[in-house]
């Protein structure tokens, strides 16, 4: 695929994964890597090389979601390809993302249409996990190659909290469809807003 | 989009907290409707870039209707449905 082929499939991505994000009625505020002066949000610098961003972030509601903030990475995939190596790569940018703005770094999620090592899927998120990604990109993060130097470095307060904010989400056509209907949705937003809704002067 | 507009907008910008940067873009997009029209209320929600959600509520004392405005931080028109 060109250049612009990985634009429009990574742009198409994003915009069906917030399109089912706000049909969830679970998301408040949300803005995306292409949002000028809120895309600020989702970069971050690693410590010991240059900036990355997440391709999407916001605020959930209701419940016990209320007021969490959220980071997420798209990836627009029909099949695993290289998911592995960007997602070991997205888990050491969540530790460094919880390190450098942990009141933006409640949930982090990984929204893709395809799993990857499926038979070892249980232990995508475990603090383990993390920790490997870590090691694995330990010159960006701690200006180290060498593992046992690194290890003693790694904060594992910061492994276990990526661990547990970890939202590990595949979708799929027919599950972008079966959400709350759209003559549905209005009549529930209507009724969230005569309850929320506040007077500015 | 006015010039004055703009720059409220882009001041918005300049706070690095999500609740209260939104805030402020909202307060300048509420300004420039209320100077357009005085006798419009304008409610914020709790909501932002919700793609069916509306940002802010326009009431008029003589209408039992609101009008909902959605705000798009993009100039990309695939993102406005």
């Amino acid at each position: 695929m060109s250049g612009e082929g990985h634009q429009i499939k990574g742009f198409e991505g994003l915009r069906r994964a917030k399109k089912w994000l706000d049909s969830s009625t679970r998301v408040s505020q949300i803005w995306t890597n292409e949002n000028r002066g809120l895309k600020e949000l989702l970069a971050f610098d690693w410590p010991h090389g240059e900036d990355f961003s997440f391709d999407m972030g916001g605020q959930l509601r209701g419940g016990d979601l209320e007021g969490k903030m959220f980071l997420a990475e798209v990836k627009n995939y029909d099949h695993e390809m290289d998911l592995p190596i960007h997602f070991r790569e997205f888990l050491a940018q969540c530790y460094v993302a919880l390190n450098e703005k942990p009141d933006l770094s409640d949930i982090f999620m990984w929204i893709s249409w395809s799993p990857f090592q499926a038979q070892r899927w249980h232990e995508h998120a475990t603090a383990k996990s993390v920790q490997k990604a870590v090691l694995k990109h330990s010159g960006l993060i701690l200006d180290t190659s060498d593992e046992q130097k690194a290890l003693s470095e790694i904060d594992p307060a910061v492994i276990a909290n990526v661990s547990e904010r970890i939202w590990l989400i595949t979708l799929c056509d027919q599950q972008e469809d079966l959400v709350i209907a759209h003559e549905h949705y209005v009549q529930v937003v209507s009724l969230m807003l005569a309850n929320d809704r506040e007077v500015t002067h | 989009m006015p010039d004055g507009l703009a720059a409220a907008i882009n001041d918005a910008y300049a706070d690095r907290s999500p609740s209260l940067l939104i805030a402020n873009v909202k307060t300048a997009v509420s300004r420039h409707l209320e100077a357009a029209d005085p006798s419009a209320v304008v409610h914020h929600t709790e909501y932002f870039n919700n793609s069916l959600a509306p940002d802010i509520i326009l009431q008029w004392p003589k209408e039992s209707r609101n009008r909902h405005v959605f705000l798009r931080p993009t100039s990309n028109t695939r993102w406005v449905q």
